[in-house]
């Protein structure tokens, strides 16, 4: 008899990068304009980063998911935006997504608040013209901590929390099978540092937690075992 | 001016980016080329360990060159036939369509195992690197496995062997090149009298939905098209399907129920192996059960 130890489980390391760029593209970004822009202002933002996942021999990391956009302060509580996706588009999908953060709720001094974000995300591949649309929520609360004004410029920390939350609109899958998922809903927290004309953001996202990442092509690397999968983020906003 | 330069830039980058077009395909394929195959001597990973039980004699593996013609390229396909060559003329024998890992090599101790069912060599059995993989030249796509894959039916009609007595044994993405087959007979130099699918998949797009949670169309990705969960409909030769339901890497659920609930032909039997995983089913079944299995269909 052989022992089961002998036994030597396949990799097939190729495919699970290949699946992994695939995976959780509902996490292909931060949240947008957690706290909206002023009144009028231009901004231009760029992110990185995506799910974490294990690339066997090569290291555990985060998908490099690239976006690059433009935000407009709309109103003093409303700033509109728009981001190419440009990973996408090396793999001939132009992805785009458009939306709103609007402050539903702020204190007085605007060192606390409540932001939401409707968006659509719009994908279409150029191969066969397969056009998705995915509708998304995000809500957060920020809070300011440590801010600092050194010669005639300030320094603004935000820490936020709060939901992201995708919503596919199809009811049926491949091969005729019911979509399981059709709210797609992620826990968030980021950091901001706002440094006046420059703001970085770093942002990690517990993805689909409720969802089970096993018996799946890919090994997604989640901070809640066999649930779900860990996004890691980061963001540039530059006000023009 | 500003926003013009950056729209400028923009735009400029975005139109670089959309011209790459690259695709996924090629990542399907765990591909790896060999000079040479070592089968007993090959010390890298490999499918299973299996015992000197199920050694084969030497006089009884012949490597075979096969020349195709795919996508315009004249390639030569290597195969590994165990058996004696005499009796493909006059006894069954076994097409067996390997998984996405290395090449030959890595799953000769399979090969060893089917050569070894009902008695030392009872079946022959052929086994073919598709395109890019161990010795067979060329890059692995869709086309050129099935390619392959034909390749290797027409050798064994050359040698004698007809349809009635021939069975399709598809593993994992062997399952697409027997699906392709089997649905489709007449495109084909034989058409197989039985089929076995261990731990096939149900598509590509389910492969990209089941990782991406979404309903992404897989052209978003690749372009192949595999469909074994639409091609099965059209297979009207008994089938044998195995699965391990702890499949980590093919979810049994997901992919081979939709496989075996979507075939319409004359016979089907399901083995449903408890904790077997996606290589090791038949390790978890005990090898004398597993062989078994495949003999009663094979025979009946």
């Amino acid at each position: 008899m052989f022992n089961q130890e002998f036994v030597q489980p396949i990799k097939i390391h190729k495919t699970l990068v290949f699946i992994g760029l695939i995976g959780f593209i509902t996490a292909c970004a931060p949240t947008r304009f957690v706290k909206p822009l002023e009144h009028k202002q231009h901004a231009v933002t760029a992110s990185f980063g995506g799910p974490v996942i294990n690339v066997p021999g090569i290291a555990t990391m985060p998908i490099p998911y690239t976006t690059f956009g433009y935000g407009y302060g709309l109103t003093p509580k409303t700033t509109v935006y728009g981001n190419f996706h440009t990973t996408a588009s090396v793999f001939g999908v132009v992805q785009f997504d458009f939306g709103t953060s609007h402050s539903i709720w702020k204190n007085e001094s605007n060192t606390k608040g409540v932001s939401i974000a409707p968006e659509l995300n719009f994908m279409i591949d150029v191969f066969e013209k397969r056009a998705s649309l995915y509708p998304q929520l995000d809500a957060n609360y920020y809070m300011d901590y440590h801010n600092k004004e050194k010669d005639g410029k300030s320094k603004v920390n935000y820490l936020y929390f709060g939901l992201s939350n995708w919503f596919e609109l199809r009811a049926e899958g491949a091969n005729d099978t019911k979509v399981q998922q059709r709210i797609i809903c992620s826990p968030q927290i980021g950091h901001t540092f706002d440094r006046g004309k420059w703001n970085y953001t770093l942002e990690a996202k517990i993805l689909a937690p409720y969802v089970s990442n096993e018996k799946i092509v890919v090994d997604y690397k989640s901070i809640l075992g066999n649930h779900g999968g860990l996004g890691l983020y980061f963001g540039v906003n530059y006000k023009l | 001016m500003k926003m013009k330069k950056i729209l400028f830039i923009g735009i400029s980058l975005v139109l670089l980016i959309a011209s790459c077009r690259k695709r996924l395909d090629d990542f399907l394929f765990n591909n790896v080329k060999a000079d040479q195959y070592l089968l007993d001597d090959y010390t890298g990973r490999i499918t299973l360990e299996v015992g000197s039980e199920y050694d084969v004699a030497d006089s009884m593996i012949h490597l075979i060159n096969i020349p195709i013609q795919s996508e315009g390229q004249n390639l030569n396909i290597s195969a590994l036939y165990t058996g004696e060559l005499s009796r493909i003329a006059v006894d069954t024998v076994i097409l067996y369509c390997h998984g996405t890992a290395d090449n030959i090599d890595f799953y000769w101790p399979r090969q060893k195992l089917y050569s070894n069912m009902g008695g030392k060599s009872r079946f022959g059995v052929l086994m073919v690197d598709y395109p890019g993989y161990g010795m067979s030249e060329g890059d692995p796509t869709e086309q050129n496995m099935y390619d392959a894959v034909n390749g290797a039916l027409q050798w064994l009609k050359d040698n004698g062997l007809t349809s009635d007595r021939l069975v399709i044994f598809g593993f994992s993405l062997g399952s697409a090149p027997t699906c392709e087959v089997a649905g489709n007979p007449t495109e084909f130099a034989l058409a197989p009298s039985k089929m076995i699918l261990e731990a096939p998949f149900a598509s590509a797009e389910k492969m990209i939905q089941d990782a991406s949670i979404l309903a992404l169309p897989s052209s978003y990705f690749v372009n192949v098209k595999i469909d074994n969960a639409e091609e099965i409909k059209k297979v009207n030769i008994p089938l044998l399907w195995i699965h391990g339901e702890a499949d980590s890497f093919l979810a049994i659920d997901k992919h081979g129920e939709i496989v075996y609930n979507n075939y319409q032909g004359p016979s089907k039997t399901a083995v449903r192996v408890p904790g077997g995983d996606h290589e090791d089913t038949p390790f978890i079944m005990g090898y004398s059960n597993y062989l078994t299995t495949l003999l009663n269909f094979i025979e009946q």
